[in-house]
């Protein structure tokens, strides 16, 4: 399926990331043939609109000062976005 | 007499660019000791201004706040936004960082767009080439259709250059023509309508048609200054339009990112080689959703391999040498005592807690092995397949991530459920956390296994690590459909980069783990050594006749579904309060000290095969530790939800339990 061209890179990003499976930032810059740095402003945009929710482990300043550091298997988690209810809707082509 | 020239005109300049691309440092340069330094009117943001003179022009500068875009998100962004579509300066000298090229093209798309004219100044070129990166200023200049000056302005080079590229834009503006990004053709229609309703009711220094882009991006400033200025019946309009295509921004957006891309084909070439393209190479296995499953596994297998292989042996010699030798001293030093003194500190805390510190070895490489793949980036991959695996099964996303801390300890596990807003989910993800192989289980399997099944111990190591996860991802099957009711949550992560693992980084993890354990071992292991130790003396006349025996003994129906005898259901009990004390409970119960044999060796003789797997298996799926059952209860606030996480693992483990123990009599095999 050729996304970009047809619909835009972002909206790329989101039909991408609705096929409900897992990806990561370097595959799915791969995919949409942009570069570590444009990928992540474009999440950034994404986030700040709306369509994509930052989700991270509620520790306000990560693993800094937390008793629990030592013992959490990964460390720093990885951060990781949802697509948001007005992310979907832009997949099912519900939004203007 | 010589005629005096006409006086100069000033060139007002203003520097923008993203925070940290030597846009001070450039200012500074041009400013040297003219600059002043206050405040932006009504705002406490810096102001920074200063004057330059050279190549015979005057030059006015004003240092703009560093800025991403123009969008208003920030006090800065209004700043420096403001001043140039207010203020007017007569160039805008954009400072981009030539090493992160691509992050500062953002900026220009928007800077582009307006009226003023742009220089690009390409600043830290000597950094770029140094790391691989390779931009031709002419191609950059030719792509953007706007001048483009490379600087190293730390060193002074290019500065002179890029005053004579300003003085040559101010003279001549006729030649200055932008290659602006577009917006993508699905809303150029929708942008032209609200152009149409806000033709002549902008102010005159706003571009109307970057106002009308800027709505369409739903810019907070301009949306309330428009609503101000139009009438109602024609903001209403607007309005409707701006609702109904509230997702423009994405092709506004978006064309600024296909502009960035074609930009950086035609002019940028980065190095393939070094950690990125590593990274890249490597996560086409690590981060594979079949080959970095089969990686994981295989790299929990290594890791059991080498923590037996040279852990093992020296856990042995501990046990023999240390051990035995200091409860021999012990039970002669303490020869005229009454018997119980010598019998508790040989058999209860030198054999029982001492025992557990003899395993130190083993957990030392164990935790080492585990922090050098995290310190090398590894175990966010294992979190990311982990996730994809769970995904599978449809247990993902939000309650992937709290699954995923529960690795290191099912206490955080429990507290990250708190990122799930829904209230169900929240708690059905809290009931499977424990289910999780945290590294207290994974370390006292890590203890148990070699003492039970000697050169078997990897096997079955990694063998349990797959039972829970199996578990984990049949009952979180169940679970999501309850909870769920099957919807997805799609989602991106990032990965970090491999880097070479840092000594210094893992010997801390180690430590750290370490002294816990040693404190652990000094406090509640040994409180618990010594309490089984007097619990199984009392009330005299023998272990059989003991307290703890008769405990025991109302266990061991259930126990001998499982094969187990009284004194392993006993060491399950006291595992609840801290998953090691299975291990001193072990050890004082089969009586290593007393009877001078290692635990290993008591251990292999005493317990059949099959009831050692069930054992282990239990131990891998039984209620969690005290910690985490309080945790439980005060994030669900619910006795009930705890009550039911114990029952559940409860349930699932002696099933598992018995599972494992009958069907070995089924098939005749390690009974």
């Amino acid at each position: 399926m050729v996304i970009v061209g047809e619909s835009g890179l972002l909206q790329g990003l989101l039909q991408r990331l609705a096929d409900g499976t897992p990806h990561t930032t370097a595959a799915m810059g791969r995919d949409l043939g942009v570069s570590a740095e444009t990928l992540d402003r474009m999440i950034g945009d994404l986030a700040r609109l709306g369509y994509l929710q930052i989700v991270e482990a509620t520790c306000p300043d990560r693993c800094g000062g937390c008793p629990l550091a030592g013992s959490c298997a990964v460390g720093r988690p990885p951060r990781m976005w949802l697509v948001t209810e007005r992310g979907k809707r832009v997949t099912t082509g519900a939004a203007g | 007499m010589a005629i005096p020239e006409p006086e100069a005109r000033t060139i007002t300049v203003a520097l923008a660019g993203q925070p940290n691309v030597g846009k001070s440092t450039v200012f500074n340069m041009l400013t040297g000791l003219t600059q002043h330094v206050g405040n932006w009117p009504g705002k406490t943001i810096e102001r920074k201004a200063g004057t330059c003179h050279c190549n015979g022009l005057t030059l006015s500068i004003v240092d703009l706040p560093g800025i991403y875009s123009l969008t208003a998100n920030s006090p800065e962004e209004r700043v420096a936004r403001d001043f140039i579509i207010q203020d007017r300066p007569d160039v805008v000298v954009v400072i981009s960082d030539a090493a992160a090229l691509e992050r500062n093209l953002y900026l220009v798309a928007e800077l582009m767009v307006l009226p003023t004219p742009l220089v690009v100044a390409l600043n830290m070129v000597d950094v770029a080439e140094r790391a691989g990166i390779r931009i031709d200023p002419q191609v950059l200049e030719a792509a953007l259709g706007v001048p483009v000056i490379p600087l190293v302005a730390s060193r002074n080079q290019g500065l002179r250059e890029l005053i004579g590229a300003v003085d040559h834009l101010v003279r001549h503006p006729e030649g200055y023509r932008p290659r602006v990004p577009t917006i993508r053709e699905g809303h150029q229609a929708v942008m032209a309508a609200v152009h149409q309703l806000i033709a002549g009711q902008v102010p005159s220094s706003y571009p109307e048609a970057w106002v009308a882009m800027k709505l369409l991006e739903g810019d907070g400033d301009l949306l309330a200054m428009m609503q101000e200025r139009l009438p109602p019946e024609r903001w209403e309009q607007l309005h409707s339009i701006l609702k109904q295509h509230e997702d423009a921004v994405l092709d506004v957006a978006g064309g600024r990112y296909e502009w960035i891309g074609r930009i950086v084909r035609a002019a940028l070439v980065r190095p393939r080689l070094g950690q990125i393209a590593l990274t890249d190479r490597l996560d086409r296995v690590a981060a594979h959703p079949t080959w970095g499953l089969i990686l994981l596994l295989g790299l929990f297998g290594v890791v059991f391999v080498i923590t037996y292989g040279i852990g093992t042996p020296i856990q042995e010699w501990l046990d023999a040498a240390l051990i035995q030798g200091m409860a021999r001293t012990a039970r002669g030093a303490l020869a005229g005592w009454p018997p119980w003194v010598a019998g508790l500190l040989a058999d209860g805390v030198i054999g029982g807690a001492g025992m557990v510190l003899t395993f130190l070895p083993i957990l030392v490489i164990f935790f080492a092995v585990l922090a050098l793949l995290e310190d090398a980036g590894y175990l966010a991959r294992a979190a990311f397949v982990l996730d994809r695996f769970m995904h599978g099964m449809g247990l993902h996303g939000k309650s992937g991530l709290p699954l995923i801390l529960g690795f290191g300890c099912n206490v955080p596990a429990v507290l990250g459920a708190r990122i799930i807003e829904d209230q169900r989910a929240r708690m059905l993800t809290i009931l499977l956390s424990p289910l999780v192989p945290c590294s207290a289980r994974l370390a006292v399997v890590a203890l148990l296994a070699p003492a039970f099944f000697g050169g078997g111990a990897t096997l079955v190591s990694w063998g349990l690590v797959l039972l829970n996860l199996v578990m984990l991802v049949l009952i979180g099957t169940v679970v999501h459909r309850l909870a769920f009711q099957g919807q997805y949550a799609a989602f991106i992560m990032e990965l970090p980069l491999y880097h070479v693992p840092n000594a210094r980084t893992i010997g801390l993890a180690v430590w750290r783990h370490t002294w816990a354990f040693v404190k652990k071992a000094g406090g509640l292991i040994l409180a618990v050594s010594v309490a089984v130790w007097t619990l199984a003396t009392l009330p005299g006349g023998g272990m059989e006749e003991s307290f703890l025996a008769r405990l025991g003994h109302l266990l061991a129906p259930a126990g001998r579904l499982m094969g187990l005898d009284w004194r392993m259901m006993v060491a399950l009990l006291t595992s609840f309060l801290a998953k090691e004390n299975a291990i001193p409970t072990l050890a004082i119960l089969y009586g290593a000290a007393d009877e001078g044999t290692s635990l290993a060796s008591l251990l292999a003789t005493q317990v059949r095969p099959a009831a050692a797997l069930a054992f282990l298996a239990m131990q891998m799926l039984f209620i969690p530790c005290a910690a985490t059952v309080a945790t439980i209860r005060s994030e669900t606030g619910s006795w009930t939800w705890t009550a039911s996480s114990v029952a559940l693992l409860a349930v699932v483990s002696f099933a598992v339990g018995i599972g494992i123990y009958q069907g070995a009599v089924l098939l005749g095999v390690g009974v």
